[in-house]
């Protein structure tokens, strides 16, 4: 693959599908260098000290239910932000990190369409940073669904950390669902790994993280629905093993 | 949601318009002869729509991005028929009365809001002008400018 258009780009903030509010963005995850250079070295030389990580995308202005307005005007809001690159193919890159939000600054001119400003998304709570991971899933449903085995791009099994994001975008307004990650070494037999809290009722997101473990190379997602309504939940599920890993 | 641009309401805003005197035409009244018309202003059916552009503005696919059209419409207004009523001595300044009404009508058109906006733009072209039929007339054209969110 050469070049990717960043247009199917997916842009989660708690919950909140802001896509197509988002006119671009811009996430940093910074290795926070210190400086170590000696007397006798003969360039500067570095080392990692404690990373940063913030993301900053701008948005246009909309105040309906669900829209830019309710999800981003509250400034110190604390959640998830997920970037989905080239879109929500299940398999493809993700980038997450917790966050609390730092500014609000709408701003127009008569000339131009609102807009929200651009919004700083700072790192925020225990995690490293910047959690690159795989899209796992990224649709809607309105009955239990089970995902694909996505293959980890190392194709074997790791003891590391692990974690996931998940993000309810479209609340079913009547079933609830048990959302829950799955691994597998050979994408046949699958075993609990992961499981959520969020039940699909409302728009918001969760992160979950298992401090550390055996973990298998195929991860697939599994809602099971509880009522008959056959509401739609609209839904993304990301996954990350290793700090920073892919 | 999908990606949208409506000339018609457009049209129709300015067919609207209060110029005293004038008769404003939409795009479906395009006059092919003005001989017993005039004053009167209409949509140019030779290149009425130009500089078209649609410029996508955020992520999204399939009709769900959000996108800016912008174009321009392009309206000949003519007054009366070259030599007629005794010459310009005594046409050229009610001609230019209208002219300014016209623009001022534009400019102060607040019928279409919300996700449009549009503008006076230019005078490209001011006296001598051919209706449909080819007959001479002392005219101007003006240009309206157009922004579609869509």
């Amino acid at each position: 693959m050469a070049k990717a258009s960043a247009k199917d780009g997916v842009i989660l903030v708690n919950g909140y599908a802001l896509s197509t509010y988002a006119l671009n963005y811009e996430t940093n995850a910074d290795a926070g260098k210190i400086d170590v250079t000696g007397f006798t070295d003969g360039c500067q030389n570095s080392i990692p000290g404690l990373p940063t990580a913030n993301i900053t995308t701008e948005l246009f202005w909309d105040i309906d239910a669900d829209k830019t307005w309710t999800a981003l005007h509250t400034i110190g809001t604390t959640g998830q932000v997920s970037i989905l690159p080239q879109g929500g193919t299940a398999g493809y890159d993700a980038i997450s990190m917790p966050f609390t939000s730092i500014n609000f600054n709408p701003h127009g001119s008569p000339s131009e369409a609102i807009k929200c400003g651009s919004i700083l998304f700072e790192n925020y709570g225990t995690g490293t940073g910047m959690e690159f991971g795989d899209v796992l899933y990224h649709g809607t449903v309105t009955a239990s669904t089970t995902g694909t085995g996505i293959l980890d791009v190392s194709n074997a099994a790791a003891t590391a950390t692990c974690g996931a994001v998940l993000h309810i975008w479209t609340a079913s307004t009547a079933d609830t669902y048990a959302f829950k990650i799955q691994d597998s070494a050979d994408d046949s037999t699958y075993a609990d790994l992961l499981t959520f809290t969020l039940n699909g009722s409302a728009v918001t997101s969760e992160r979950v993280v298992v401090a550390s473990g055996s973990i298998d190379k195929y991860r697939k997602i599994v809602a099971t629905r509880t009522g008959a309504a056959a509401t739609p939940v609209g839904f993304t599920i990301i996954f990350w093993r290793g700090v920073n890993a892919a | 949601m999908s990606l949208s641009v409506d000339f018609q309401s457009i049209t129709g805003a300015i067919k609207n318009l209060s110029v005293p005197g004038v008769s404003i035409k939409d795009v479906y009244e395009v006059p092919e002869g003005t001989l017993l018309t005039t004053p009167v202003l209409f949509p140019r059916p030779d290149n009425f729509i130009t500089g078209f552009n649609v410029a996508i503005e955020t992520f999204g696919f399939d009709g769900t991005e959000q996108a800016t059209a912008t174009y321009t419409l392009n309206y000949r207004y003519l007054h009366c028929t070259l030599g007629s009523m005794g010459g310009l001595l005594y046409t050229y300044a009610a001609f230019l009365t209208n002219v300014e009404k016209i623009i001022e009508a534009i400019m102060n058109d607040d019928t279409i809001t919300g996700a449009t906006n549009v503008r006076f733009g230019t005078i490209p072209a001011m006296g001598p002008l051919n209706d449909n039929a080819g007959n001479q007339y002392l005219g101007c054209d003006f240009t309206i400018m157009v922004e579609e969110y869509t």
